[in-house]
């Protein structure tokens, strides 16, 4: 009895240190994450909105009797897969139909709005909203420009804040391996983002 | 120095990033709001929902198939059926005593020759 009083205390305890207790929260905290790297990945907000939606239903369907703790490494390697579908997809539909890359998409309009694309807070002058709307871009066209894995490892280990530990799991992928795709991006967006002020 | 760098580089994209997520528009930050709750909401119900109707097509599918195959089949031959249509075929009935003649055909067109010699 006492034993059980114990392991829910620790449960509690590691709940608390996630900041997650229930699946709703969970994707609470995550879903503006997953969609804007969705978002950097496909350059379309209506098929990353797809892709989180595809993700969180999955998860839930899937995985929502997994302990906590594994909902993190789970949600990002279901969200990798979709977005490697979509690329697949994307890569047969523009074998098959060259010319619908021809075809103007309105929401790819909408997104280089810079009003759109960077609201700001209140305080920013239209100055800094557009030097943030900038650096914003330069950092995206940067991180797609890494292969696939890399910019998984960066988008994982640097935005998300996961482990070396937990990366290697939403990559299907051995610790290692993460150290040398984490290491090797960040050493081409050191080159990509020379001119970029991070001081 | 290059670790330095890279560590300043990381903390600085980390933060536009994080700028970035903080800053999705309130139509998009609705979206998801809808998507979660009905990942929530569906996934639970979702093989319920979906099994009942996966359950009747199939049923629905086999007892199609079963009908056009029984409506096909030819009705099976009994022996009366046999009989009705050889005899409309010719009045030759192949009962015990027609067996016989054919097997003693020989012996007949045999007696017929030998009569035809005795005449001639």
């Amino acid at each position: 009895m006492e034993k059980t009083a114990t392991e829910e205390q620790s449960v509690e305890g590691a709940q608390k240190a996630l900041g997650y207790s229930s699946m709703e929260e969970f994707l609470k905290t995550i879903e503006r994450r997953a969609f804007q790297m969705a978002r950097m990945a496909t350059g379309n907000n209506d098929t990353a909105m797809d892709i989180v939606q595809d993700s969180m239903y999955k998860l839930v369907e899937k995985y929502a009797d997994k302990t906590a703790q594994e909902w993190k490494p789970l949600f990002y390697r279901i969200l990798n897969s979709k977005t490697i579908d979509y690329y697949r997809r994307k890569a047969v539909r523009d074998r098959v139909f060259p010319w619908s890359n021809y075809v103007p998409n309105s929401d790819n309009e909408q997104s280089t709005d810079i009003v759109d694309l960077a609201p700001g807070r209140i305080s920013d002058t239209p100055d800094e909203m557009i030097m943030r709307s900038q650096r914003i871009d330069k950092i995206t066209q940067s991180v797609n420009a890494l292969p696939r894995r890399q910019r998984e490892a960066f988008m994982l280990r640097c935005w998300e804040g996961m482990s070396t530990i937990e990366t290697a799991e939403a990559m299907k992928c051995s610790q290692g391996s993460v150290k040398t795709h984490y290491s090797r991006a960040m050493h081409t967006l050191r080159d990509l983002l020379e001119d970029y002020n991070y001081d | 120095m290059t670790n330095q760098i890279d560590h300043q580089l990381e903390n600085s994209l980390q933060q536009e990033l994080q700028c970035l997520e903080n800053e999705t528009e309130a139509r998009d930050v609705f979206r998801l709001a809808q998507a979660r709750n009905r990942a929530l909401s569906q996934a639970g119900s979702g093989r319920k929902k979906g099994f009942i109707p996966t359950l009747g097509a199939s049923m629905a599918s086999i007892l199609l198939v079963a009908f056009f195959f029984f409506q096909e089949a030819p009705t099976p031959l009994g022996n009366e059926t046999i009989s009705d249509i050889n005899s409309a075929d010719s009045a030759f009935e192949f009962d015990d005593e027609n067996v016989e003649l054919y097997e003693d055909l020989d012996f007949y067109y045999w007696l017929a020759d030998n009569e035809q010699g005795a005449t001639g």
